[in-house]
């Protein structure tokens, strides 16, 4: 487990970007199902600075990663070949995308079916985004990674964070309590069930998969074996989140359990993070 | 099979680990940015700037192989060696190994010696000051000329160090000699009880070169691994491989560890317990005799001892020969049935069976040795059982056959400058040299092996020691050796010389800057299977204070007043021009000395092609009689015998004048419950002994384990990769451990050489890895050789 | 273009470094980055039975390997800036410094544990074949290093004649990356993917 976390830079960026993605989907279902009042709206916009700090915080600690961070303009040079490349370009659209919209937003000067439009287009680039940077990890040369749960278990902690996060941002703007007269709890509610769901069991079925691989150097059981522990707080991270985020869908101390399903969320998706890094695993020779 | 596997920690970087580091290094990465060299292009040596001098490595391998210096701006920047485009492994080039590809990072070390330095702390503490030139010679010839006022020149002593040699390398006992003497030593730490019990068996010892091995149908090695212990490119590495290609000899190896020279040919390793090979040949010998497949016309014809028909007369009719022993006649009355040596040696009844019978039935035998077998508390009777065998089968030479000793070289052999003559004769063995400080003045031939005199008249008083790390590193028990070297009563005053602060330079009185055989003008000859010598340049301008052993000699002889004496007016490139010469008198083929410097290497064709160890004497034993008393091989030697009768020895040492069976003190069946373990030492690939022990690079490729089964690791609780302590009663020495199929149940084995690192006033743990901190000082019974591979002990998992 | 490409001769390689060691000389490498690495290659057991007998089905063997300039290289596929880049003319694989970011997708990428990133450079690091070398006419440096002459380089087409195409283990099956290292095997050698050997000395390579 202590070699992953000389991927800290990675683990903290797919951990926040995603969440911090996912808030936005959150308040795009938010906003198609619930009429705000304009003064709800402004105080939206300004919360929504949350996730999008968030999400700005993740890309800078990607740049930690990079050991010549100023050759950094080039990294669009390989897309369509690298998965890289595709998911920088993705994220980049995504990040320019909130950005826009927030500063529009936060102007004023978004309105009625625009805003509408915008962050549904914003929270399907979240979607894509999430999945981009699980697809990142898809290589044919590690054994381990290269399986579609490593994309559906980044949607699910796309939306198993980025639920909670975006009700906190609905709570904190005071927006909450009128959104859940609507149809916003029950579409909420599924989605972060859905979302904890992919996120553990594609997290799970995948890290259990490790199990029966093996290389030249390690062996998967090993590997797994490792990590056990690490699973499990993470899988219990996910329920406590979406927990939270039901508890605060439910109406129950709904600012104070979003609160706590982020924080759960962000623990859970770190820690599953570590792990997924920690069961690489080459088809040679590499680990 | 992951019990075999270290856990490990993932880098996809390097020169920093975790993130925290990453962090850190991104302002860093950004400002290195600047200096990076262009696109894809590697740090090339293209410069037309460099520029190339011959050279030769001078540490103790026979390799000696040949380097080409680059230079730039007077320093070192890279290390070629012989070679060229032409791969086909017939085209003899003297390519250096790793160790001497290595040598920029020594040359150019942080720990060089630059100066001349005193000691200002206790011995063994490391701790010295920078003097002056001046003050450091006549410091020394001070001390030298009380020394002889007060104790004589017996006093005077040059211990054994291998660290450097060259026709001009080892000028200090030309340097005493010239000034009345000194005592000397015998023998070495490398082939010790081989030598001398060869010279017993043969008076001349002889083996054949390896290419001899192609017209073989049968080769068998006892604890030989020539592809790692002559590992360079002139000699056994490359020979062996190629060897391997020509030959159709079926090839076994037998040895307690699956060597380098076996991997890949797996089939070749027959596992052995260390320190049973007599046994082993006591159980083969047996299924000969059993099953009539002794050539007793050779036995009878070029051997004495075998059976009573060619036992000398005093011992006929006793019960004495190597037959008696062996079929249960003999001393102790027990028959040497295979399965008698399969308790003894781990090797299967049925597999000694099969293997006596390939000897008896086998076209052409090649028995080989290297010196593992020999360097153990028994190794007189392990090396002189293995050169038994080929005799008992009448494998000897022939195409094809070897003595049963060491496989040999053909060598160009170059003058050295002469020692002059020592007035002191008395010789003591080389292992001997720390009681010869103790109580050297009681040594006499019976009690210590003396030798060319009765007794040794003094103690060692005052200590020379060149180029080596012999004094405590690779000498046995360095716990008690370093009780006995702290001690300034004892021997009042040492100088060391070398290239950096090992070990054994920490006991410096007086320690002086030694420089490179490449740093200055030098010449070797050596070979493998082909002759080859090398001139040298130096490659820099002097650096520093440095000096080289002629210049020092000369210093301590000028302050002394023998110059004269010493340097009969010349310098030593003028001793090198004029040894050479005479080399060349001799054999006017070599090239004269203005080319052989311009060509660096010089190749010599073995002009028999291949030697085979005896040969004349085998075509016409009568013409050509062995050096022994006998005239014969001695299967059987009066002369040992009667040391046996005559000697003082402990009771455990008790021998007979026959390669009989002894088991060993410490041995596999002498193991106890507290220390459980047979622990043996072999040479390692990243180090010569101790040289290049200090390489950062080189230990990191070459970490220092200790070698363990998985079924001991895993009633120790090891795993591999563990942090391990291995200990015993002498001391306790730290490392890591590799958990491997690789060696036999029992035993584990520590490469030997890692540099002792160990706070000597303080607790004495050694964090280095060093075997010697848990090796005996106590000599092996007959040639008082060092039986360093013979130790028990425990292996904990520590941290 | 010349495709170059290595021969090991496995039956001839002792484990020695000698190869690892010249290129660390000649290019001036520190501790921890090797462009040619020497792996062991171990399996089976030794033990002694109830009598103290030994039996032994160990084997062991080394395999010298640095980049294997692939066809397809895993390490240029996946690189985001085109820094990892295969020479039109020789085939040869080697990094940009100029462009490459430092991300280590190839050293996760590559299955033959080539490429890393040198922070302190800022950017990936592996064996380029020598180019500069090839390019005057010479051997690599590793090539021209092996006392054992276990090496040799050259157009993939003298190479391809004188082994197989990475087929030993602990190399991966060579259809991921198609690698020009044609292998002669020991007698030990495991058929590459077997799980019979580990590697026996990660400490030392990785």
């Amino acid at each position: 487990m202590e070699a992953a976390f000389a991927e800290l830079p990675l683990a903290l960026f797919t951990t926040l970007a995603p969440m911090g993605a996912g808030a936005f989907i959150a308040l795009a279902l938010a906003f198609l199902t619930t009429k705000f009042t304009d003064e709800q709206v402004k105080k939206i916009d300004r919360m929504t600075i949350i996730p999008l700090v968030v999400v700005l915080v993740g890309f800078a600690a990607s740049f930690f990663h990079l050991a010549a961070p100023m050759h950094a303009v080039g990294v669009f040079a390989g897309i369509g070949s690298s998965p890289l490349s595709n998911e920088i370009l993705v994220g980049s659209i995504f990040v320019v995308l909130a950005l826009v919209y927030v500063i529009v937003a936060l102007t004023g000067k978004l309105n009625g079916g625009a805003r509408k439009g915008f962050i549904v287009v914003v929270a399907l680039a979240a979607v894509v985004f999430a999945c981009f940077t699980g697809m990142a990890y898809m290589m044919e040369t590690i054994a381990s990674w290269n399986s579609p749960l490593t994309v559906v278990q980044m949607l699910g902690f796309a939306l198993v964070g980025g639920m909670p996060l975006g009700t906190l941002v609905l709570g904190l703007a005071g927006s909450l309590s009128d959104a859940l007269k609507g149809s916003f709890k029950m579409s909420a509610l599924v989605v972060v069930v859905v979302g904890a769901l992919l996120a553990a069991v594609g997290f799970c079925v995948q890290v259990m998969g490790v199990g029966a691989m093996e290389n030249a150097l390690v062996s998967g059981a090993d590997l797994v074996a490792d990590v056990t522990i690490y699973l499990a707080v993470a899988v219990a991270c996910f329920v406590l989140a979406a927990a939270g985020n039901v508890a605060a869908l439910m109406g129950r101390s709904p600012v104070g359990m979003a609160c706590f399903g982020s924080v759960m969320a962000i623990i859970g998706i770190f820690v599953a993070r570590l792990v997924f890094y920690a069961v690489q695993l080459s088809v040679g020779l590499s680990f | 099979m992951s019990d075999i596997m270290p856990s490990l920690s993932r880098r996809t970087f390097v020169k920093t680990t975790g993130a925290l580091g990453a962090l850190a290094a991104v302002g860093g990465s950004v400002a290195a940015a600047d200096s990076l060299f262009g696109a894809g292009v590697p740090e090339a040596h293209a410069d037309t700037e460099e520029k190339v001098t011959w050279g030769h490595c001078a540490i103790n391998c026979p390799g000696r192989c040949a380097l080409r210096i680059h230079t730039k701006d007077d320093e070192v920047v890279w290390v070629e060696t012989d070679t060229s485009d032409n791969n086909a492994i017939d085209d003899m080039q003297v390519r250096a190994c790793l160790r001497g590809r290595s040598y920029r990072r020594w040359i150019n070390h942080p720990d060089r010696l630059n100066y001349p330095m005193k000691r200002v702390g206790k011995r063994g503490e490391g701790k010295f000051e920078q003097i002056s030139w001046d003050e450091a010679i006549s410091t020394i010839s001070e001390k030298i000329q009380e020394t002889i006022e007060k104790y004589g020149n017996e006093a005077i002593y040059i211990h054994m160090g291998s660290g450097t040699s060259s026709t001009t390398a080892r000028p200090y006992w030309r340097m005493f000699n010239a000034m009345g003497g000194s005592l000397q030593f015998y023998g070495n730490y490398s082939s010790h009880q081989l030598m001398y019990t060869g010279a017993y068996v043969f008076g001349t010892t002889a083996g054949s070169t390896i290419n001899a091995i192609e017209d073989s149908t049968l080769y068998i090695g006892f604890g030989n691994n020539p592809v790692v212990t002559t590992q360079g490119g002139g000699c056994g590495h490359t020979d062996y491989v190629r060897m391997r290609e020509n030959t159709k000899a079926k090839i076994i190896h037998i040895d307690p560890r699956l060597t380098d020279t076996v991997a890949g040919h797996c089939d070749e390793w027959v596992p052995i317990n260390p320190g049973t090979d007599a046994a082993l040949v006591a159980g083969i010998a047996h299924y000969l005799i059993e099953h009539d497949m002794v050539d007793l016309d050779f036995l009878h014809t070029y051997c004495v001892g075998y059976d009573e028909e060619t036992m000398p007369e005093a011992y006929q009719g006793k019960n004495m020969s190597y037959r008696a022993y062996v079929m249960g006649e003999g001393y102790d009355k027990v028959e040497k049935t295979p399965e008698w040596a399969s308790k003894i040696t781990g090797i299967a009844p049925e597999k000694i069976e099969e293997l006596a019978k390939e000897i008896g039935t086998t076209e052409a035998l090649f028995i080989d040795q290297g010196y593992g077998s020999q360097r153990r508390s028994n190794g007189e009777w392990n090396a002189w059982s293995i050169m038994t065998l080929p005799c008992l089968v009448g494998q000897m030479g022939k195409p094809g056959t070897n003595s049963g000793y060491s496989h040999g070289s053909y060598s160009i052999n170059l003058t050295s400058i002469p020692a002059l003559t020592n007035p002191i004769k008395q010789q003591f063995p080389c292992f001997l040299y720390t009681d010869a400080i103790d109580h050297g003045s009681k040594f006499t031939a019976k009690n210590a092996g003396v030798k060319q005199g009765d007794a040794v008249t003094s103690d060692i008083k005052f200590m020379f020691y060149a180029a080596g790390n012999a004094l405590t590193n690779q000498h046995g028990d360095i716990n008690r050796t370093h009780e006995i070297l702290a001690d300034e009563s004892k021997c009042e005053f040492i100088v060391c010389t070398n290239t950096v602060l090992c070990d054994s330079s920490k006991y410096a009185d007086i320690l002086l800057p030694d420089s490179f055989r490449f740093e200055q003008v030098s010449m070797i000859g050596t070979g493998g299977d082909t002759g080859y010598m090398i001139a040298g340049q130096p490659c820099t301008t002097p650096k520093f204070e440095r000096k080289n052993p002629y210049e020092i000699a000369t210093l301590i002889s000028r302050a002394c007043g023998s110059e004269e004496t010493f340097t009969e007016g010349k310098t030593q490139e003028e001793w090198i021009k004029e040894l050479y010469e005479k080399d060349r008198a001799k054999d006017p083929t070599l090239p004269t000395y203005d080319e052989f410097m311009d060509m660096g290497v010089y190749k010599k064709e073995n002009p028999k092609g291949k030697t085979i160890a005896y040969q004349s004497f085998i075509a016409d034993p009568v013409a050509n009689p062995l050096k022994t008393p006998s005239g014969k091989i001695e299967i059987f030697s009066e002369t040992v015998e009667k040391l046996a009768e005559t000697w003082d020895l402990e009771e455990d040492e008790k021998f007979h004048g026959l390669p009989i069976y002894i088991p060993e003190w410490y041995g596999v069946e002498t193991t106890t419950d507290e220390y459980p373990l047979q622990l043996t030492g072999f040479h390692y690939r990243g180090r010569q002994h101790s040289s290049w022990g200090n390489i950062e690079i080189l230990k990191a490729a070459n970490p220092q384990e200790v070698w363990i089964n998985p079924s001991d690791a895993a009633k120790a609780g090891i795993e591999a990769g563990d942090k391990v302590a291995v200990k015993n009663e002498y001391g306790e020495t730290h490392m890591l451990a590799k958990v491997t199929p690789r060696i036999i149940p029992g035993t584990v084995a520590i490469p030997q050489g890692a540099w002792h690192d160990a706070d000597m006033y303080g607790d004495k743990v050694d964090k280095g890895g060093c075997i010697n901190t848990l090796t005996t000082h106590r000599p092996s019974p007959l040639t008082k050789g060092n039986p360093q591979h013979t130790n028990i002990c425990r292996v904990e998992k520590i941290g | 273009m010349t495709q170059y490409a290595f021969h090991f001769d496995g039956s001839r390689c002792t484990g020695c470094k000698t190869c690892e060691f010249a290129c660390k000389d000649y290019y001036d490498l520190d501790t921890d980055v090797q462009y040619r690495k020497v792996y062991e290659c171990t399996g089976g057991e030794t033990s002694k039975d109830e009598n103290g007998y030994v039996s032994t089905t160990c084997f062991a063997y080394y395999v010298s390997m640095s980049c294997n300039h692939c066809d397809d290289p895993a390490c240029a596929k996946v690189c985001p800036t085109g820094a990892m880049h295969k020479d039109s003319d020789t085939g040869l694989v080697s990094v940009d410094a100029d462009k490459c970011v430092g991300c280590g997708y190839c050293h996760m990428a590559c299955p033959y544990n080539a490429p890393k990133v040198d922070r302190e450079k800022g950017h990936s690091v592996k064996c380029d074949g020598c180019a500069e070398r090839v390019a005057q006419g010479e051997q690599p440096i590793c090539v021209r290093a092996c006392p054992a002459r276990a090496l040799d380089f050259g157009p993939v087409e003298e190479m391809s004649k004188m082994g197989e195409r990475g087929n030993i283990a602990p190399l991966p099956e060579s259809t991921y990356t198609n690698p020009n290292l044609y292998i002669k095997p020991s007698k030990d050698a495991k058929p590459a993917g077997s799980k019979d050997g580990k590697v026996a000395n990660p400490l030392e390579v990785m």
